[in-house]
């Protein structure tokens, strides 16, 4: 299955099933191999399957949240529920990323 | 070395395990999902499995990438100790390292502090492991290691209620 898919400008990361130090490193090297050649300005992260998460995925959004903000793009995450918007609270990243509330 | 905030001197133990795993990352996932096994007997609920989880995961890739910064071969320890009072039930975690030490747990434990900010740490390991658990304790000797105590009280489990 293809974790990461552009549509017009959007880059639409599907996380894994579970988000830690493991799985972050390859993935954070994944998106910004696509980030870098191609065109896109917005990165949204779908957690519609992710059902663990630890601090590992804050800092992978943080990390692409700073690379995507330093050309004047956007970061968005979106099908966040129990655990990992507990997470996300705790950790403070909503202050500036924000939520998609479209379908993906 | 701080007293403990909780105390189990008074409880009984009831149940015990321990393991010992190559400092890999594939084995975070797997020291997690043994700890919430260990602990599934006692019925907890969803959202306690996973702030355990949670907090083994970051006391173990604390281990891995700072403790023993990548070196595979070196072994995590971690055990797990079930203790009851007429309150209900404790659940005590220990993950252990040799590595290398931390030399000013206060500065470690601050939130957004990281010492490798390179690999993208967020520094909010400690801060998560605090916010799961009830109570977490840190002892470090520089080039010693680390021990890493959590502990969390579950709710009030009738354990009979589910022997058969």
């Amino acid at each position: 299955m293809k974790f990461i898919r552009q549509e017009d400008n959007v880059l639409i990361v599907t996380l894994p099933e579970e988000i830690d130090h493991h799985k972050t490193s390859e993935l954070a090297e994944q998106i910004d191999e696509t980030l870098l050649n191609g065109t896109a300005d917005k990165v949204i992260f779908d957690f519609a399957r992710t059902r663990f998460m630890d601090s590992s995925g804050i800092g992978l959004l943080v990390g692409r949240y700073r690379k995507v903000h330093s050309f004047g793009g956007q970061v968005l995450v979106c099908n966040v529920t129990g655990h990992m918007a507990k997470i996300l609270q705790l950790s403070g990243v909503e202050k500036f990323i924000g939520k998609y509330e479209g379908t993906i | 070395m701080k007293t403990k905030s909780i105390q189990v001197d008074n409880m009984e133990l009831v149940n015990e395990m321990k393991l010992c795993f190559q400092a890999r990352s594939e084995n975070e996932s797997f020291a997690r999902v043994a700890v919430a096994g260990f602990l599934t007997y006692l019925n907890p609920t969803l959202e306690e499995i996973e702030d355990i989880k949670t907090a083994v995961s970051e006391a173990v890739t604390n281990a891995i990438i700072h403790g023993y910064e990548e070196k595979e071969t070196a072994m995590v320890y971690v055990s797990g100790m079930i203790y009851r009072d007429e309150e209900g039930y404790l659940l005590q975690v220990v993950v252990e390292d040799t590595g290398k030490g931390i030399a000013d747990i206060e500065k470690a434990m601050e939130p957004m502090f990281t010492t490798k900010p390179e690999l993208e740490r967020s520094g909010m390991g400690f801060a998560f492991m605090e916010a799961f658990m009830d109570d977490v304790q840190v002892e470090s000797e520089v080039l010693k290691g680390t021990t890493v105590t959590l502990s969390k009280r579950l709710g009030k489990y009738e354990e009979e209620a589910y022997e058969g």
